[in-house]
Parts: structure tokens; C-alpha cells; sequence
């Protein structure tokens, strides 16, 4: 096993779709594919706070391209499954530590979920 | 060599082994004379020099200073000094290489190997060294191979090569100039990356001032308590101090304002995954990981991913539509495990902190049949037939050094009934026809990397108790070791 299989899990782990799309995991289809269109949009446009996404590991790159591979993931239910459970497990602690997960939308709420994570050390 | 059903002589070439060691004598002998002639001439200059300027003021102490202490040092030390912190660090190759030559530091047959090392650690572009193939295997071109191998970003590799090279059995040299320069570039390589658990990891492997000062700082950035008295002389005493003062003095005001009590760099996180990606992210970057910790993290997942876990997750994929919901949640724990397992297997330590649950003892077996199955991967590469002129002496080491890897942690994970059988199926006959090939093939370039592996064939056939093999293997690494000699 070599260090970067270990990164590319991480890798995995930090692209959970609903990290990217930044949505709460018991999102609906038509929420799912309406937030992923206003990311697309809105990374298309070029806005500072649609670059980067909250993770409960650190802030993220956000590209078009992990955008639409998560929309496609989520449209699959086995798929969305393991999706929703890494991002429950993930989420969980982060809420304890009062922080909530990643369900608002606009593009400032986003902008300062990075900070309300490191803000609780995570 | 004893091969594995026969005693097969060990025959080098004669007429060319013999035509190579009348070569080198005359090299050996052309250096003592140069050395003769020039330390001969620079001791008489000095002392005609010094005893015209002194005019007999000189006292016993200043005497022995000027035509002892420094013709010494002149003679003994540097050389080596220069090529190796003034011509090396220059890109000055063939400067480099003369002052080893000028080295009585360095053995006759190491310069080839050093000049690769040299031509490898100068060239940033990671192209193949010049006249590789006709280098021996030894600790100077093993170093040079985990040089390029850092360079790569093959940390694995390279630590595996440093590994193989901190466990040498006793005959195998490791000249003290390799273990000083050659591992200190190793070290170097992954500070300047700010990767300071493999720097920590590589200097394990040397000695040396710069190594102990960088394993020091390495130890105090990883969260361990460095006195400043230790870390400050320790730079004092250090080459390259211009280039560390910034790192020590860092380090050395973080202690100041912590006061020797500082906390864990990162707060522990709560819950089974995000533990789990924690121990991940450690992995990723190279960091050392304990079994107890991967212990620790499964008897969370225990309770996190057990049978009332299960039946959410089948409920939720009632709701979503999927049919084998029962499938899709137990696919989820088996993820679980499968990455545990390879926590667990690149962790270091023992199974002493093994949890007694159900779960535990899956992954322990998971960790063990994977292991199991990277032995059987890397003895596909340890083919006896597929030796040839073609196959490098330190390749094929190489080739080794991932069987040894998977095999050392399986005996740490306590496989010995199953090392056992592989070991009298397939890993005995299999290695050892290897080594003997590899010895027939290269004769004594290879006899560094071939004494090394059936050394540690006698080591594993101990373990297993296959006496036999024990003492045919002895006696293999014994030839080899004369033959290196």
C-alpha cells in the first residue's frame, strides 16, 4: 500500500458530493440538480465563494467538472447510499461541536462555512 | 551456492574475475603512489615553509599542530569534505569524484558507485545514470536508487530501500561516508518538502552532526519535547548552519512560548469517521502510524457500523428505492474493513493492543490475507529463469525488498501457521533459486545484494522452522559474503 492510494481516499472522501454541492444529505432530487446548475452557473461566472467548498477537513477546490460528476453520482441511489452515510458520519461530530452541516446555499453562507469549521478546530 | 534440491559450486569466471583484480590492483597501486607523491610533497612544503617563517619560535604544542595534527587532516579528511560539501553540492561532478579518489576514506571499488550516486543526486531531471549497468549492487548505488525514488514521489520505495539498509545483517558493508552523505541527502530531500515523519524515518538510517541536528527538529515539529540547550549545540556543531538557523530558531521560540508543554498539534477528532479519514489524511502524508491507533478505531467503528447501524442503512435504502438494501449495507461495512486493513498494514508495531470483538479479529484476518496476497503479488517478480544480463544486481534487491516488506508485517501480524505453508509451497524454493541465479549471473556485483537476501532467507527459515533451509542458507550467504570480500 503506498502513500498515494491513501490520498486518493482522502481524495474520495473530501469529494463526497454532498460537500461539493454543499446540500444536506436527506437533500431531494429536484434540490440536488437545482443547486448543482446554480454551482455551475456560478463557477461559469467566475464568483470568488463558488471555488472552494467546506469540508470537515478543510476547504476544497470546486471545479465544473467535480460539480457534474457529483450530480451524477447522486442520481444514483446505491451510490447516493454510500454518499449519504460518509456524509452523515462526517457531518456528525462537526454538528456536535456546533457546527451545522452544509445546507444553506447561497453563495455567502458557503463563503463562510470554511470558517465556521476551523472555527471548531476541524 | 546450494540451490534447493542440489549443490551447485559456486564458479566465477575465472580468467575474468582474475583479469579485473589485476586491473584493480594497478589502480589501487597508482593511487597510493599519487597519494605518496602529492601528501609527500604538500608535508615537505609546509614544513620548510613554516620552519623558515617560525625560525625555531615554534613551541611542542604549535609543532604538533602544524606538522602533525593539520597534515593529518589534510590528508585524512579532506577530500572527502570537499567532494562532498564544496564540489557535490556545486554540481562539480568530476571535482567530486577526484576528491574520493584523493579520499583515504573511500575504498578503490566504491568510487564507481559514488560517482553514480553523485551523477544521480547532481541531476534533477531523474534520467538514468551513465554506465549504470555496469555498477555493482551496494549500500552507495541502494542509496542513489532511494535518492530517485524520493525524487518521484515513490516515498514508499525509498523507504522500503531505507528500511532494508537500517537492518543490514552484520558483514554488509555500509561504508561510514554513505551512512553520513548518502543518507544525509535523503533527509535533506524530505525537509526540504517539509515531510519531517520520513526525514525522521531516513535518519534512523545515518549519523552524523547535520543528520542528528534534522532528526531533532523533525522529532520537535512531530510534537516532541526538543531542549533547546540540545537543539542549539546541535546546530552549532552542524554544517549547512546558515541554512538550518531558520527551522531551529522556529522551533526553538514554539517551545519558548509554549514552555516545554505543548499541547497535540491537532485536537483528536470524535466519531468513527471522521477518526477514520483523520487516520487517512496521517497515512497520506507519510506520517507514522500505530497499530493501537487502528485498534483504537475499529473498536469505535464497532459500535458505529453494527447491526442496528445495518438496519438504518437498509431503511434508508428502502426509501431510496434500492433493492439489496441488506447487500449495499454489509458492502459498506466491508469498505470499513478493507480500509482498515490497510491501515493496518501500513502501521507500524504489533498485534499486542488487538481488540477481542468479532470485529477486531475480522480485520485482523483481512490485514493478514492481504499481506498474504502481496507476498504472492511479489514473488511473481522473483522469477530464477528471468534473471539475465539484463536484470540489474540492485533491481533485483529491489524486487526483494517488496517481498520482505509484505512478509515482515505479516509476522507482525502473528501469520506464522500461514507463513509457513507459503513458505513451504511456494517463497522458499521460489526466492532461493532467485538469489542463486542472481549470484550465477553477476558473480560478485551481485554479492552484496544476494548476501543480504539469504541472510534473510536464513532469518524466515528459522522463523518457520525449516532447518534445512536455515542451514543451507547460511552457508549461501557465507560464499556470498567471501566472494564480497
Amino acid at each position: 500500500m503506498i502513500a498515494g492510494d491513501f490520498e486518493d481516499l482522502v481524495r474520495e472522501r473530501g469529494a463526497n458530493p454532498f460537500f461539493v454541492l454543499a446540500v444536506a444529505p436527506d437533500a431531494p432530487v429536484a434540490e440536488i440538480e437545482r443547486q448543482g446548475q446554480r454551482l455551475l452557473s456560478e463557477l461559469a461566472a467566475g464568483l470568488d465563494g463558488a471555488r472552494r467548498y467546506p469540508t470537515p477537513f478543510g476547504a476544497r477546490d470546486r471545479t465544473p467538472e467535480l460539480v457534474r460528476v457529483a450530480i451524477a453520482e447522486l442520481r444514483d441511489p446505491v451510490r447516493r447510499l454510500a454518499h449519504e452515510w460518509w456524509a452523515r458520519g462526517l457531518a456528525a461530530p462537526a454538528q456536535s461541536a456546533g457546527v451545522r452541516p452544509p445546507e444553506k446555499t447561497t453563495v455567502a453562507d458557503r463563503a463562510c462555512g470554511a470558517e465556521r469549521l476551523a472555527a471548531a478546530g476541524l | 551456492m546450494t540451490t534447493v534440491g542440489a549443490a551447485i559450486p559456486f564458479q566465477p569466471r575465472a580468467p575474468v574475475a582474475r583479469q579485473r583484480l589485476s586491473r584493480a590492483n594497478f589502480h589501487a597501486t597508482v593511487r597510493l603512489l599519487v597519494w605518496t607523491a602529492l601528501w609527500g610533497t604538500v608535508l615537505r612544503n609546509i614544513g620548510a615553509s613554516v620552519g623558515v617563517w617560525a625560525g625555531g619560535s615554534l613551541g611542542a604544542a604549535a609543532t604538533i599542530l602544524i606538522g602533525v595534527v593539520i597534515p593529518a587532516w589534510l590528508f585524512v579528511v579532506f577530500p572527502s569534505w570537499f567532494a562532498f560539501r564544496i564540489a557535490g553540492p556545486h554540481g562539480m561532478r568530476r571535482l567530486a569524484a577526484l576528491g574520493c579518489w584523493m579520499s583515504p576514506l573511500v575504498r578503490m571499488r566504491d568510487l564507481p558507485s559514488i560517482s553514480a550516486w553523485f551523477e544521480v543526486t547532481i541531476d534533477s531531471h531523474l534520467r538514468p545514470c551513465p554506465g549504470w549497468a555496469e555498477l555493482p549492487a551496494d549500500a552507495w548505488t541502494a542509496l542513489a536508487a532511494a535518492v530517485q525514488a524520493d525524487r518521484r514521489r515513490s516515498p514508499a520505495r525509498a523507504a522500503e530501500i531505507a528500511d532494508a539498509l537500517a537492518h543490514l545483517p552484520a558483514g554488509a558493508r555500509f561504508p561510514w561516508l554513505a551512512r553520513v552523505h548518502g543518507v544525509e541527502a535523503l533527509v535533506v530531500s524530505a525537509v526540504a518538502r517539509r515531510d519531517w515523519a520520513t526525514a525522521a524515518r531516513y535518519a534512523r538510517v545515518g549519523q552524523g552532526r547535520l543528520i542528528r541536528l534534522l532528526a531533532l527538529v523533525a522529532c520537535g515539529i512531530g510534537g516532541a519535547a526538543v531542549p533547546r540547550r540540545q537543539l542549539w549545540a546541535g546546530w552549532l556543531l552542524a554544517p549547512m548552519r546558515r541554512t538550518t538557523f531558520p527551522l531551529v530558531r522556529a522551533l526553538a521560540r514554539r517551545d519558548a512560548l509554549a514552555g516545554g508543554t505543548r499541547p497535540a498539534l491537532r485536537p483528536p477528532r470524535s466519531g468513527a469517521h471522521a477518526r477514520h479519514v483523520a487516520l487517512l489524511e496521517a497515512a497520506a502524508r507519510n506520517e507514522e502510524i500505530r497499530a493501537d491507533e487502528v485498534f483504537a478505531l475499529a473498536t469505535v467503528w464497532q459500535g458505529a457500523i453494527d447491526d442496528a447501524a445495518l438496519a438504518v442503512l437498509r431503511a434508508r435504502a428502502l426509501e431510496l428505492g434500492i433493492r439489496d438494501g441488506e447487500a449495499r449495507a454489509l458492502a459498506l461495512r466491508d469498505q470499513v474493513l478493507g480500509e482498515l486493513a490497510l491501515l493496518l498494514a501500513r502501521a507500524d508495531g504489533e498485534l499486542a493492543g488487538a481488540p477481542a470483538h468479532a470485529f477486531g479479529e475480522t480485520l485482523v484476518g483481512r490485514a493478514r490475507e492481504q499481506q498474504l496476497a502481496r507476498i504472492r503479488d511479489a514473488l511473481g517478480g522473483l522469477d530464477a529463469d528471468a534473471v539475465g544480463p539484463a536484470l540489474h544486481p540492485l533491481a533485483a534487491w529491489e524486487r526483494w525488498l517488496t517481498l520482505r516488506a509484505a512478509w515482515e508485517r505479516a509476522e507482525q501480524l502473528g501469520g506464522r501457521a500461514a507463513l509457513a505453508a507459503l513458505w513451504r509451497s511456494t517463497v522458499r524454493d521460489r526466492l532461493w533459486s532467485y538469489c542463486c541465479a542472481l549470484s550465477h549471473q553477476h558473480g560478485a556485483r551481485a554479492a552484496w545484494a544476494v548476501f543480504v537476501m539469504f541472510d534473510w532467507l536464513a532469518d524466515r527459515a528459522e522463523y518457520v522452522g525449516d532447518l534445512v533451509a536455515v542451514l543451507a542458507n547460511r552457508e549461501n550467504a557465507r560464499i556470498a559474503l567471501a566472494s564480497l570480500r
